[in-house]
């Protein structure tokens, strides 16, 4: 039997040390090893989290002095077995985590903008760009993708074509379908365009979840996060960056 | 290498209500080109009866078995730590299986440079004949497609 497989797509060898706001190098613990004294000194993993332990162990691994190496060489086999409603949750439960972590992690007061970077570059690993940094009360992250826009866009028509605003209504309706399509369009296979539809749709749905479980999460700690999944186009995988490459 | 004190290994798996599964990921590790030197379970309170699986594996793997009341993985993960006498503490989980390098491949870099504190690998999505939304977890994290003959 033949079955597909699919890698991480991380560089052999050393990870970058900084992120930016959580967005930082980490290990999944499905496949992680640690040396028992960083583990002892770091104190382990955070009770509190109820995802994203994994992050937040590497953020505090690194700031501790130790450095984090990829080895594809050592491979662990996951096999999925999710169904919809358990992808939903489980993609819900990740942006409510990450809310935790923002505060933990992040303590300025500032709101920041970001998008994903189309043009990745070495000095930027996670492949997002911070495109407007101000001044807050809280912290705040606000992701600006096609996702978001699309909806910002429709709710702004509709506002419009409320108040007769057929112009800037008009504009909204042509953003959305742009930013509609163009979120369709990142996953869209023409060699096989009903199932990369639905694809979308799943995706669609489970970019639902993070966001509400991130903007529920980050009520209750105090901290402003519209979140974002990244998609398959403009990813970590896609950037530039060679960790092995930085240390030769 | 050879030269340097050898670090011993602990394996440790969190687990709930996963039995039928665990199997798969134990039996990977008894393959291993380099033994762990233990195999710590931590049973997450599991509902599910476990006896039988962990039976079997008795004899063939340095098997310690614990059971955390505390829920939630992060707990424990860190009952792992404490219980693990390992040097090197390697995670995976019960949904998963070991490629029979996957020890040694972990350990090595841990040799190379005493300031590595954590080694991550690759991890890589696998389907048999799956249901669409599993196909779709697949293909979202699809970077380089490859092909992988079953019992290979």
């Amino acid at each position: 039997m033949i079955i597909d497989i699919t890698k991480s797509g991380y560089q052999k060898g050393y990870l970058p040390k900084k992120g930016i706001g959580v967005f930082h190098p980490f290990f999944a613990t499905a496949n992680a090893a640690f040396r028992k004294e960083a583990l002892l000194k770091t104190g382990g993993f955070d009770p509190r989290c109820d995802t994203g332990e994994d992050i937040d162990l590497s953020i505090r691994i690194a700031k501790a002095g130790y450095e984090l190496w990829f080895e594809p060489s050592a491979k662990i086999i996951h096999y999925h077995r999710y169904t919809l409603k358990g992808l939903l949750k489980q993609w819900f439960d990740y942006g409510y985590g990450h809310a935790y972590l923002f505060r933990k992690h992040s303590r300025e007061h500032r709101l920041q903008f970001y998008r994903y970077d189309l043009s990745p570059r070495n000095d930027n690993p996670f492949g997002i760009a911070c495109v407007l940094d101000i001044p807050f009360p809280v912290y705040g992250m606000i992701f600006l993708n096609s996702y978001h826009l699309m909806h910002f866009a429709v709710l702004i028509a509709f506002v419009a074509f409320l108040f007769s605003l057929i112009t800037l209504g008009g504009v909204g309706l042509l953003v959305s379908i742009f930013s509609a399509s163009w979120y369709l369009g990142i996953r869209f296979d023409p060699r096989n365009p009903l199932k990369s539809l639905l694809f979308s749709g799943i995706r669609y749905l489970a970019d639902g979840a993070y966001v509400l479980g991130g903007l529920l999460g980050g009520i209750k700690e105090g901290v402003i996060y519209l979140g974002a999944t990244r998609s398959r186009k403009n990813s970590f995988e896609r950037s530039a960056y060679r960790a092995g490459e930085r240390d030769q | 290498m050879s030269e340097l004190p050898r670090l011993t290994t602990s394996v440790v798996i969190i687990t709930k209500d996963r039995p039928e599964n665990i199997r798969n990921l134990l039996q990977s590790l008894v393959r291993q080109s380099l033994k762990p030197d233990e195999v710590l379970v931590i049973d997450n309170n599991s509902i599910k009866n476990y006896e039988s699986v962990f039976n079997e594996f008795r004899d063939l793997l340095p098997l310690q078995t614990v059971v955390e009341t505390t829920p939630g993985i992060p707990s424990a993960r860190n009952r792992g730590i404490r219980e693990a006498r390992g040097e090197i503490i390697l995670f995976t989980d019960d949904d998963c299986e070991a490629d029979p390098f996957w020890v040694e491949n972990m350990v090595k870099p841990f040799y190379q440079n005493p300031y590595i504190g954590v080694v991550g690998g690759e991890i890589i999505s696998a389907k048999k004949k799956g249901s669409l939304v599993e196909e779709f977890c697949v293909s979202e994290t699809l970077m380089r497609m490859g092909r992988l003959e079953d019992g290979a």
